[in-house]
C-alpha cells in the first residue's frame, strides 16, 4: 500500500494556507490582493493534492492558532513562516515520492516559494532547505 | 545539508570517509551497512552527472550576472546555490539569453532533472534549486 503521509502532511498545511489567507485580507485590507494571489494559488494546489492522495485522511480544521493579523507586519511575518512550512513539507513529499510522482511537489514548492516573495521575503538559494 | 552535500559529491572515496572506512568502489553499501548508516540510494554514474552540470549551470549563470552587474541578492543567491553542489570541471557555454531567461530555462532544467534523479537526497536539492531559480526570475523582473 502506498505511503501517502508526506502528501497528507503537506495537504494539511496547505488547508491551513486556504483558511488563513482570507482571513489576512479581512483584518489587514492593505494586504488583500497579497493575500487573494496566495489564496488562489493553494487552492490551486490543495484540490490537485487532494485528487492525488489515495486516500484522504486528514480534515480542514475549524480554526488555527494566528497571531493579531490587524498589524500587517505581523500578517506578513506569518504568512513568509507558512509558506516556508509547505515548502519543507513539499521537499519532504519529493524525497518520499517516486520519481514518476515528483511533479506536484515539485509545483508545490515552486508555488510556496514565490508566494513567500509575494509577502514580502528575500529570495533564497534552497528554499525547504533552509 | 551537510550530509546531503557529503553524499552529493558522489565519489566513492567521499562516502568511504563517512562511513568510516577505506572501502573500494562498489563495496560503498556494503561500509555504510556496517557503520550504521541508513541505506540510501548512492549517488549513481547518471545522478552525478545532474549534479555536476546543476554546478555547471550555475556556474555560468554567476559569470552572466557578474558581467551585468547583477544586484547584490541575485549574486548571493546564485553564490549560495554554487556552493551546494560539488565542484566539478565541467563547463557550459554562457547564456546566450538575458540573465532571467537564463534562469527560468536553468529552473526547469533542474526540475527535468529532479524528476529523473535515483538518489532522493538529490532530487530534494534539485527540487529546491529550481525553487530558488524560480525565485530569483520573480526578484528579477522585479514584482514579488
Amino acid at each position: 500500500m502506498r505511503d501517502d503521509s508526506a502528501l497528507l502532511a503537506w495537504l494539511e498545511l496547505e488547508r491551513e494556507a486556504v483558511w488563513v489567507y482570507p482571513l489576512i485580507g479581512a483584518r489587514a485590507p492593505q494586504l488583500a490582493a497579497a493575500a487573494r494571489t496566495s489564496w488562489n494559488a493553494h487552492r490551486e494546489v490543495r484540490d490537485r493534492l487532494v485528487t492525488a492522495v489515495a486516500t484522504d485522511t486528514t480534515r480542514a480544521r475549524a480554526s488555527y492558532a494566528v497571531p493579531d493579523l490587524t498589524d500587517p507586519d505581523t500578517a506578513r511575518t506569518f504568512a513568509q513562516r507558512l509558506e516556508r512550512r509547505i515548502q519543507a513539507a513539499c521537499a519532504a513529499a519529493v524525497a518520499a515520492a517516486d520519481p514518476t510522482q515528483r511533479a506536484l511537489p515539485l509545483h508545490g514548492l515552486r508555488t510556496a516559494a514565490l508566494a513567500e516573495l509575494t509577502w514580502g521575503a528575500p529570495p533564497t538559494a534552497f528554499p525547504g532547505l533552509a | 545539508m551537510l550530509s546531503r552535500r557529503v553524499l552529493l559529491a558522489g565519489a566513492a572515496g567521499t562516502v568511504a570517509v563517512a562511513a568510516g572506512a577505506v572501502v573500494a568502489t562498489g563495496r560503498v553499501d556494503d561500509a555504510l551497512q556496517a557503520a550504521g548508516v541508513r541505506p540510501t540510494p548512492l549517488p549513481t554514474g547518471p545522478d552525478v552527472a545532474l549534479a555536476e552540470a546543476a554546478r555547471a549551470d550555475v556556474d555560468a549563470l554567476l559569470a552572466l550576472a557578474r558581467r551585468q552587474g547583477a544586484d547584490d541578492v541575485t549574486v548571493a543567491l546564485l553564490e549560495g546555490q554554487a556552493k551546494g553542489w560539488p565542484a566539478t570541471t565541467r563547463t557550459v557555454a554562457p547564456p546566450a539569453s538575458s540573465l532571467s531567461e537564463a534562469c527560468r530555462a536553468a529552473a526547469v532544467a533542474r526540475e527535468k532533472a529532479c524528476e529523473a534523479a535515483v538518489s532522493t537526497d538529490l532530487a530534494v536539492v534539485l527540487a529546491s534549486s529550481a525553487a530558488g531559480l524560480h525565485q530569483l526570475v520573480t526578484h528579477l523582473s522585479g514584482s514579488p
